[in-house]
Parts: structure tokens; sequence; C-alpha cells
């Protein structure tokens, strides 16, 4: 059969259209394979940001009432209660809750102060939402949930407030004219969701909050659930529980408001997998071109060597002979462009996670770096291989299909 | 006698151009024997070219049958007859017709290739042939690098590199000087002799005069044989 050398000997005797379908190619597979590790790179990054809020939670907040039922007239706001809290701990699917309360006030040390955003919250909050604390520190814990602890954990935003190149640790603050200790500095961490980033809030017992303030409404209740699949009917389990010790309609939607991370992750995942494809279609029509610029040169050498293949087929050559050795060439032709091009993509990827990037946008996210994963490897190959094979088809059909005896003749 | 090799029976060949039918050969036969050198002398549109064309099975005739080797070969497919050409027929072309970007061993392999034969076994067999015409200095030069005579001896080594039942030269002195000419004639009664079938299409009388047999084509028919 057609062998390797003889192609590669054929594909370097007309040097410049070679060279110039192989840029073309290279180009296109360079551009695809880029714009794909761009858009996986991000995906990547803000689905581990989207992590980093806590999944798998589910938070309650109170709504208003849409239409009268018995007693109750519309528009009327609701207050959630611990009794709503024990009746949603309660419900299927339910792994367990925790309640919230949120408040704003002035935090002193020395003479320094600053007016920071509270939580009220119990130990969980740390897992669920992905806190840590500097080494020799702790988040809040179930003792100082019982003694009902003066303690607080502050935010790396109000650390380098009040204690600008110190350590915060241990030291005795007023909130709200009384004393705290601080026991813990919430570490930076990427987050793209949930609100305002948790490095804005400083945290306290709930039960502390509850001794000092004895509030009548909760803020929040955190739902933490067991089986996303379950979800929509745990919402309307809520929703249904709620309106009821409340006696608004069991059917009024608006009784209360839900905000979901893993809905949230979800979206941006879609988000990010459009965009790829968007990028994989861009790249994609690249490569086309390049495809169509393949199959114009193979048409080109056909005409021009129809006296070769005529010589050829006098010899003996087959159809198929003739066929393979065409769409070899352009396979050929291909993959000497995807590997270049793949190369290229491997050096841009490679000096773009050198650039050291600053900006307010990825402030938040971290710095996202472009990743030429396997996937996007095998599409790229596979989309080399499709194209590589119709822009060698046509131009080998037509070559098949000359007649020996007139290509004898034409010269 | 000798065994037929070729046998053509009331041939035609009709050629369809738009709504004018041109009829470039009929009633030909024609027997050609094993070990027979042939010359089909005609003058330019005479037929000689395109019953070059049906001998060499590079095309098929409108009317008529032809058998090769004892096999009817006349109502073949494409592919069929390339498998016939690489079996029997051994092409010798005016233009030489070497692939320019070939060594002169791989020009003279490239049948041997759609035989299905092994890389270095058709190389080989290649360089066996090259040496035996007096190349064996040439193997790697490309044919840019070959003079006219050398070509033409590249080509004749390609088309005996499969033992083929017939070497079939069209013109084959036609572009070379008269000395290079000369040796390629030698060469075609060299063959000759040992028992090959030759068979010369030209146009030149003192070429054809070489041949034992020589069959004269004029308006698409015998004219005469002698």
């Amino acid at each position: 059969m057609i062998i390797l050398r003889e192609i590669i000997q054929e594909l370097f005797y007309g040097k410049t259209r070679t060279i110039l379908t192989i840029a073309a190619i290279a180009w296109g597979t360079f551009a695809i394979a880029a714009t794909l590790a761009i858009g996986e790179g991000l995906r990547l990054k803000f689905s581990e940001t989207m992590a980093n809020a806590g999944d798998r939670l589910l938070t309650v907040s109170s709504g208003v009432t849409s239409k009268n039922y018995r007693g109750m007239s519309a528009n009327q706001p609701l207050k959630l209660t611990k009794q709503d809290s024990m009746a949603i701990a309660a419900l299927p699917n339910v792994k367990g809750v925790t309640i919230q309360y949120e408040f704003g006030t002035m935090m002193h040390y020395q003479e320094r102060r600053s007016y920071g955003h509270f939580r009220a919250v119990a130990p969980e909050y740390a897992t669920i939402h992905n806190i840590k604390v500097g080494s020799k520190q702790r988040f809040l814990s179930v003792l100082d949930l019982q003694k009902r602890s003066s303690v607080v954990v502050i935010g790396a935003v109000m650390a380098d407030k009040l204690f600008p190149g110190e350590d915060p640790a241990g030291k005795i603050v007023h909130i709200d004219n009384r004393l705290f200790t601080i026991i813990g500095v919430m570490q930076k961490k990427s987050q793209m969701s949930g609100g305002m980033p948790d490095e804005y809030f400083n945290w306290i017992p709930v039960s502390t909050y509850e001794l000092l303030k004895n509030p009548e409404k909760i803020d929040l209740i955190a739902v933490a659930y067991k089986d996303f699949k379950a979800l929509l009917q745990l919402k309307a389990n809520i929703q249904k529980v709620v309106a009821f010790n409340h006696g608004a309609s069991p059917d009024d939607a608006s009784v209360v408001n839900f905000s979901d991370i893993a809905e949230e992750q979800e979206k941006v995942n879609k988000f990010f997998i459009n965009m790829q494809i968007f990028l994989g279609i861009i790249g994609g029509l690249t490569l086309l071109l390049a495809g169509v610029g393949i199959a114009n040169v193979m048409y080109a050498a056909v005409r021009r060597e129809t006296h070769q293949i005529g010589v050829r087929m006098a010899l003996g050559a087959t159809t198929k002979n003739i066929l393979f050795r065409y769409i070899y060439e352009s396979l050929v032709a291909t993959f000497v462009g995807g590997i270049v091009g793949i190369v290229m993509a491997e050096i841009f990827v490679y000096v773009v996670r050198l650039i050291p990037f600053k900006g307010e946008l990825i402030r938040f996210t971290g710095k996202p770096e472009p990743v030429l994963s396997v996937l996007v490897l095998a599409i790229v190959i596979v989309v080399l291989g499709i194209i590589g094979l119709l822009a060698g088809l046509f131009p080998a059909l037509k070559a098949a299909k000359i007649d020996p005896a007139e290509a004898l003749i034409y010269e | 006698m000798n065994e037929v090799i070729a046998e053509l029976h009331n041939i035609g060949k009709t050629y369809h151009t738009g709504k004018v039918n041109f009829e470039a050969l009929r009633g030909i036969n024609l027997k050609i024997e094993r070990g027979e050198y042939i010359a089909i002398l005609g003058p330019s549109g005479s037929g000689k070219s395109t019953l070059m064309q049906i001998i060499g099975c590079l095309s098929t005739p409108t009317v008529g049958s032809y058998f090769l080797a004892g096999k009817e070969v006349s109502k073949l497919s494409g592919d069929e007859l390339a498998k016939i050409r690489n079996l029997y027929i051994g092409f010798v072309f005016q233009k030489f017709n070497l692939m320019p970007q070939m060594t002169a061993v791989d020009n003279v392999a490239l049948p041997l290739v759609y035989r299905g034969i092994k890389t270095e076994e058709r190389r080989k067999q290649a360089k066996d042939i090259l040496r035996h015409i007096g190349l064996g200095q040439h193997f790697s030069h490309h044919a840019n690098e070959l003079s006219g005579g050398q070509q033409q001896r590249v080509a004749i080594a390609r088309a005996l590199v499969t033992n083929p039942e017939i070497i079939l030269a069209d013109e084959p002195t036609g572009n070379l000087d008269s000395k290079s000419g000369a040796e390629i004639i030698n060469l075609f009664g060299e063959f000759n002799a040992k028992g090959k079938t030759v068979i010369i299409i030209t146009h030149d009388v003192s070429m054809a005069r070489h041949a034992k047999r020589i069959i004269e084509i004029q308006d698409g028919s015998i004219s005469a044989s002698r």
C-alpha cells in the first residue's frame, strides 16, 4: 500500500502550498484549542469558587403574603420564628437546620472603631459555608452556644480595619457596648455567589445574640438537605409548613423566599458550558475554513497531477489506491498542522499561567487559568480528523474518477 | 507456432463528443503471439494511439472483443483493468512519465506498490533491474538529475519490474537524440531475444523497421501487415 514516506515526499514537493495549508490548519487548531482551554479554565475556576460558597444548602427567609386567606389579608409581611425552624427540621430530606440573625453595629478596639455586618449563627455555619480560621484559632463551638459566650469570629475586612499589622486573635473588643473576645479570623477564600462575600461578615453565637436582644424575628433559616433531586419537594413542604404556622394560604408561594446555592452553581456551570460550545463553534469554523483551504489545495493538486494519476493508473493503481493516497495526504497535512497548533496552544497556556493578573473582577475568584484538558484535546483531534477526511475525500473522489486513457494524453 | 497472447476480434472504438461521433477504430482483427516484436505504424490521427490504449487495457472497445492471456478483458471495470495492466502490461511512454518527486529506485518500484509487495522486497527488485540496465550508479537520483536516455531507461526498468507479458512502447524514442534512441532500440531487441513480447507504436518508418512484424494503420483500420 501507499507508504507514509512517499506521502511526505509528495507533500514537501509542492512546498509553498503545503506550508501555507499546514499553517492554516495550525492556526485553526490553535484557535479552537486556546478558546476551549480558556473556557474550560474559567468553568473550572468558577465551579470551584461556587463550591466555596457551600453546597447542598437552601436558605429560607421570610416573605409577604400574596392573597387573602381566612383571617389573613394579602401583603402581610411574615416573621419567621423558632417554631418554623423546628417544623422545617422535622421535614424529610432535611439534614440539619440552623437559624441566623443579621445585624449591623460598631465594633471598637481601643481608639479604633468600625461599622461591621454581623451574623449570629450556629457552629455548623463554618462547615456549610467553608469558613476557615487561622491556625491556633477556632470558629464558634457548641460550648459557646451552650454557655452563650461573648466570643466573636471576625472577617478579613474587619481584621484589616481594626487590626492593621496586628494579630486580632485573643483581643478584646466592644460590640454594641459589650465585651467580646476574638477567637478567630476568617481566612480569605474565592467566592462568587451568595451575595456579599463572607469576608465582610463577623460571627457571634446565635444563643448569645438571643440572650442580648431577645429578637422576635429570625432573619434566615439555613436548611442543609440530603438529596438535590428532591429539592423541589422540600421547597414545597417548607412553604406549606410556614404558611400553616402563620395562618396563610398553603398555596401562597410568596410567604417564603428561597436561595439555593447548588441551583445557582448549576446555572453558572451551564452558562460556561454554553460559552465553551460557542467558543468551540468559532474555533471549529476557523478550522472548517482551513479545511476548505486544504480541499482547494488538494483540488489544485489533483488537477495538476492528472497526468501523473493517469500514469499511476496505467501502472496498476486502482480507484482505492488513488482515493486513499489523497485522503492520506490530506490527513497527514491536517495532523501535522494540528500538532503544530496544539503545541502553540500548550505554549499559550503556559505563558498565560506565567502572567500575573490583577484586577477587581478576579478579586473574589482568584486567577482563572486556561486548561488544555484531555476532553479539549479529544474534541480538537476528532474535529481535525473529520476535517482532514472531508477535505481529502472530495478531491480524492475526483482523482479516482480520472480516465487513464484521457489523463495520459492530458499534459 | 507460439501461443497467442493477445487477440483482437472485430474491434471498433467510437468517441462521442457532443453530437459528433468519431470512429477512431473499426473492424480491427489482430493476433499477437508470445515473443513477437511488432511495430504498429501510422501517421498521427490514424487511430494507432487508440489501438495502443485498447491493447494496453487503458480503455475498452465500443464493439468487438479482446482476449488477453486467454481472458476476455473488453467488458471489465476500471479497477479490474488496472489489475490486468499491472499483471500483463509494461508501458513505456514517449515522455518517460517518471514521478519527478521520487528517486529512480522508487519510480521503478512503483508498479510493485500496486501489487502489494513489501517495501524492502520491491526496492531490491527495482535495484536489480536498474543494475541490469546499466543504471547501478543512479539509484537515488531524481528524474531531473538524469539525461533523457537515462530517464527512458528508468522508465523501461519500471515496465520490466513486474515481469509483464507484453511491453507496450508508445513512441519510445520520440524525445531522444539518435544515440540514446539507438540504445533504447537495442534494449527492446535484447528483451525480445529473451522471449518477451514487444509492441512499439510509432509514426517513424525507420523505427518500425527494427520490429519483426509491421502493422500499418490508416483511418482506423489495418491497411497493411508484413
